[in-house]
């Protein structure tokens, strides 16, 4: 799915005027922040934790090629196949291909956030296949035609209200013809309606949370079971993961696991946590007959060779969006693409491009809480800081700014002219705005004073009245 | 009046004041305060005056080249002091961790900088962990909160010592609010590329200062005492907001920030 | 003839996505030293930190089970499952037609009991399965799929029975990762680590039981 980042602005107030929107938002902070912060909170060792998930990630990333090439020999020692994608368009043709070969009608998937990457639904559907979202809410999101507004909890941004209406216009013809209004009784459609769709489905398509080198498995981590019942009911499954997501070992694995369900959720496991390797063995009574690979690059080895490599470390836990406080003011949807938030406003222009996100890296006060939530200690503002500067030298900055701050630094690196004409400014504006104590308006100023007014200057600058005091004898 | 109280604290250090360019333009009571705090903790204080800016307008902006130029002034300027203190934690989080990184790669300027940046301190900071500095006759009377601005909490770890100085100002009663820790929505340049996005968490501050019943607001950045205040006077609110050096040097009987003058 | 353009393709994709990520990591050929240390630390597969246990390894495991929303029984030993079992069924109200893991299958199950031994069906009211270990730390069972154990019995019914030894109770995450090949020393194509009945709270935030999976989960801890 491509990136629609320009919006953004326009996006940012629609959310900020939206008062049902504020109000289904605002549940992060009651929920998953308190959550983390009571999970992180009990775990002395967390801060080792988090040492030791940075480590693992780096010495991975380090050595990517080394692990990437045992996982594939794994993968196939068990009777598997793994397939290699440069970008979007080879990831979805390999999988379109997998489907045609099997006469795929049928598709269940499990929560991927790749697959979204890559826009694989939309390629599939319009191969004529049904491709069903298994996960409660990707399945809503699906039905809505929107985009997820946040990488664990898609729906964070929708009223139950919203998804009752949904159901009904959707479900009517499932034999659900009264309107349900109550979270169980939605949740009970879903169930009936999916569990029909496992037994159907052709090929089964996950993500991974982590792909283990030593054994050649694929990790999922669900509290639903959705993921469970998309692998192994279909004659097929088809696994779609970045090449970033494999670590060393099952005990690396574990280590990131208790990072990863603390940080996105605030418990210490998951109802589900899966380890898949290979097809059904001879002699299994159930699983897949086929068992596919599809290692996605996609940008992560263009982010693996220089400053941005610690954005390979993210293992998809949401902590910084749940914590930064323009998400929380806007939500996911003026991000524009499948991952919101501070990882969002790095990833999005490096694998979609700059052009597509120029927005991201400014819609940030740099305050680093983001990081602060890290489980794997990402610099995120120093990365954001970073696609500014890349922004700058590429020229995507606008004009204005860039005469903006280009005066300033100008007028910076002449002390003496700087201070003359300062002091006369704030001369002129202490005079202006003394009796007020503040300005309602200022020219050039307006973004400043649409909701604010400007305090007042003191009337004189510290280094004229410096200078001044210096003189007295 | 300050009085020196630590072990280690050098005997009259000589120090660069950082004034910091919004101190400059918008409130130089702060740098008198600072001044003041300084000398009464036994510093020698000179004001350079070549210096305008830390670069951190230039640097945020994606600007580095300019940045960098600013940077190579102000080291300049700064480095032969035995401290450079600035009342600002975002400035001199610059000075302290960017200018390493600005000159990683520059083989004449990377020693400077990383010289000038061991020696570079927040106010409040330079304080009472450099200086073990204490205060004594210093009164203000009301409830304050104090917001932690975010450069000063997570890159310079300041947090306890504005308290641990703000508790000996007598008939001062400091009460936490919630979220003390979240961003204002200042952010530099930010909060006017979206003032929208800004002026709600803004609001979102201002709504916990409420909560407290302080009547006075307290940081130690004033880019982000800007913000608040101006919301605040937008909102009608009487809420007094001072920096904090002001309120420790006991220089608050002028109009806090945006307040008009009393006639 | 599709299939191999395909794999043609691939490989040669592979080539230069592992040449593209050994140009990122700059060099072009790992010494042997390098290879021989990357090996070593695949095969002592290091532990990083762990929570500590609060208490003894079987009470926590109860504990952090029940917290999970387990229900967790003891039993002396198996011969107490089917009588365990007959209760749990009338207590779901449900019929006496279930799917039992073939290692639990000739425990003397009720002659007038339907007892499927294959992979669970689509409506499915109670399975019996057999676990391979049970984590402390977490409050888990691990389950494997092989011939007497489908993993569509962990997902498809309303109540999922799990036995487990007590003797197989370890302490963390990693130990049980150990226990999984088990006798016949192969890993599996699934592996489960289940620490409680499906749920989600995707919609407006609600916790709501069941999600895909068992609306309940029933731990049998057998023996000591």
């Amino acid at each position: 799915m491509t990136a629609a980042t320009q919006d953004f602005h326009a996006r940012a107030s629609e959310a900020l005027d939206d008062s049902g929107f504020q109000k289904s938002i605002s549940t992060l902070k009651t929920g998953f922040v308190a959550a983390r912060a009571r999970a992180v909170g009990a775990l002395p060792e967390y801060e080792e934790m988090r040492e030791a998930g940075r480590a693992i990630k780096d010495h991975t990333l380090a050595n990517l090629d080394f692990y990437l090439e045992r996982f594939e020999a794994e993968v196939t020692r068990q009777g598997g196949h793994v397939h290699w994608a440069a970008d979007a368009d080879e990831a979805c043709q390999i999988v379109r291909d997998i489907c045609k070969r099997v006469g795929a009608k049928t598709v269940t998937k499990g929560k991927s956030m790749v697959s979204e990457e890559i826009g694989l639904n939309q390629v599939l559907e319009a191969d004529g296949l049904e491709v069903l979202e298994t996960d409660a809410g990707e399945y809503i999101v699906q039905l809505a035609k929107e985009l997820p507004s946040h990488i664990v909890m898609p729906t964070i941004h929708k009223s139950t209200e919203a998804i009752a209406d949904l159901f009904y216009e959707h479900h009517r013809n499932q034999g659900f013809d009264k309107r349900a209004d109550n979270p169980a009784e939605l949740i009970g459609q879903v169930r009936t309606i999916l569990r029909k769709k496992y037994f159907e489905a052709d090929v089964g398509i996950t993500g991974a949370n982590f792909l283990i080198a030593q054994t050649g498995s694929s990790v999922i981590v669900t509290n639903e079971g959705n993921g469970d019942l998309t692998s192994t009911l279909a004659p097929v499954h088809i696994v779609t993961a970045s090449i970033e997501k494999v670590v060393p070992t099952l005990a690396d694995a574990t280590t990131l696991l208790r990072l990863l369900v603390r940080s996105a959720l605030g418990m210490e496991i998951t109802s589900y946590t899966t380890v898949s390797t290979g097809p059904r063995r001879p002699g299994d009574l159930d699983g897949p007959e086929e068992y596919h690979v599809v290692l996605v690059d996609n940008g992560r080895t263009k982010m693996l060779a220089g400053a941005f490599r610690p954005m390979l470390r993210c293992i998809r836990c949401a902590a910084c969006m749940n914590h930064c406080p323009v998400y929380l003011s806007v939500g996911g949807h003026p991000y524009g693409w499948v991952y919101p938030g501070p990882m969002g406003a790095v990833l999005t222009p490096m694998i979609a491009g700059h052009e597509r996100a120029r927005e991201l890296p400014h819609a940030c006060t740099l305050n680093g809480r983001c990081q602060q939530v890290c489980p794997v200690k990402i610099p995120l503002p120093d990365l954001l800081r970073r696609l500014r500067h890349e922004q700058w030298e590429n020229h995507f900055i606008n004009a204005k700014t860039r005469w903006g701050v280009g005066l300033w630094s100008w007028l910076a690196r002449k002390p003496a002219l700087y201070h003359a004409v300062t002091r006369a400014a704030i001369g002129v504006l202490g005079w202006l705005g003394h009796p007020r104590g503040s300005f309602r308006q200022l020219p050039l100023a307006g973004g400043w004073t649409a909701g604010r007014d400007m305090p007042a200057p003191q009337g004189t600058t510290f280094h004229a009245a410096w200078a001044k005091r210096q003189q007295r004898p | 009046m300050t009085k020196v109280g630590s072990e280690h604290a050098p005997e009259r250090p000589r120090v660069g004041l950082f004034v910091t360019c919004l101190v400059d333009l918008f409130r130089p009571s702060v740098g008198f305060a600072a001044v003041k705090l300084l000398e009464d903790a036994g510093c020698r204080v000179e004001v350079p005056p070549r210096q305008v800016c830390c670069g951190q307008p230039a640097y945020n902006s994606g600007d580095t080249a300019d940045a960098i130029v600013i940077a190579r002034q102000t080291i300049e300027v700064f480095e032969d002091f035995d401290y450079v203190v600035g009342p600002s934690g975002s400035c001199m989080a610059t000075i302290r961790k960017d200018y390493p990184e600005m000159f990683r790669d520059d083989p004449d300027w990377s020693a400077r900088a990383s010289a000038l940046s061991e020696r570079s301190y927040e106010l409040m900071s330079f304080l009472t962990d450099v200086m073990g500095a204490s205060l004594a006759g210093v009164s203000y009377s009301g409830v304050a909160t104090y917001h932690d601005s975010c450069s000063g909490l997570r890159t310079l770890g300041i947090k306890e010592q504005p308290r641990a100085l703000l508790s000996q100002v007598e008939g001062l009663t400091l009460t936490e609010m919630q979220d003390t820790e979240t961003c204002c929505g200042f952010g530099g340049t930010f909060c006017v590329k979206y003032p929208e996005i800004s002026v709600r968490m803004v609001s979102d501050k201002i709504g916990n200062v409420d909560m407290t019943c302080a009547d006075t607001l307290l940081g130690g950045d004033l880019g982000c005492l800007l913000n608040i205040a101006g919301r605040m006077r937008r909102l009608g609110k009487t809420v007094r907001v001072f920096h904090a050096a002001e309120v420790l040097a006991g220089m608050t009987d002028a109009p806090s920030i945006g307040e008009p003058e009393k006639s | 003839m599709g299939q191999e353009t395909t794999t043609t393709v691939s490989s040669t994709r592979r080539d230069e996505i592992l040449a593209r990520i050994r140009a990122a990591l700059r060099h072009k050929q790992r010494s042997a030293e390098d290879e021989a240390e990357l090996e070593r630390r695949l095969r002592s597969a290091p532990r990083g930190p762990h929570p500590q246990l609060h208490d003894a390894l079987l009470d926590q495991f109860v504990a952090k089970a029940e917290a999970n929303h387990f229900t967790v029984e003891r039993v002396a030993s198996l011969q107490m499952l089917v009588p365990a079992v007959q209760r749990l069924l009338a207590e779901a109200e449900a019929p006496p037609d279930i799917s039992v893991a073939g290692s639990l299958a000739s425990l003397g199950w009720p002659q007038d009991w339907t007892i499927n031994t294959g992979p669970a069906r689509m409506v499915e009211a109670m399975s019996v399965t057999m676990a391979v270990a049970g984590v402390a730390e977490t409050g888990s069972v691990i389950l494997r799929s092989d011939a007497k154990n489908p993993t569509t019995l962990n997902f498809l019914p309303d109540t999922h029975v799990i036995v487990l030894r007590a003797s197989d109770v370890v302490a963390y995450l990693e130990d049980a990762w150990a226990q999984v090949p088990g006798e016949s020393g192969d890993w599996p194509r699934t592996v489960n680590v289940i620490s409680g009945p499906s749920r989600t709270a995707d919609v407006g935030g609600v916790l709501v039981r069941p999600a895909h999976g068992p609306k309940a989960a029933h731990i049998v801890l057998v023996g000591e």
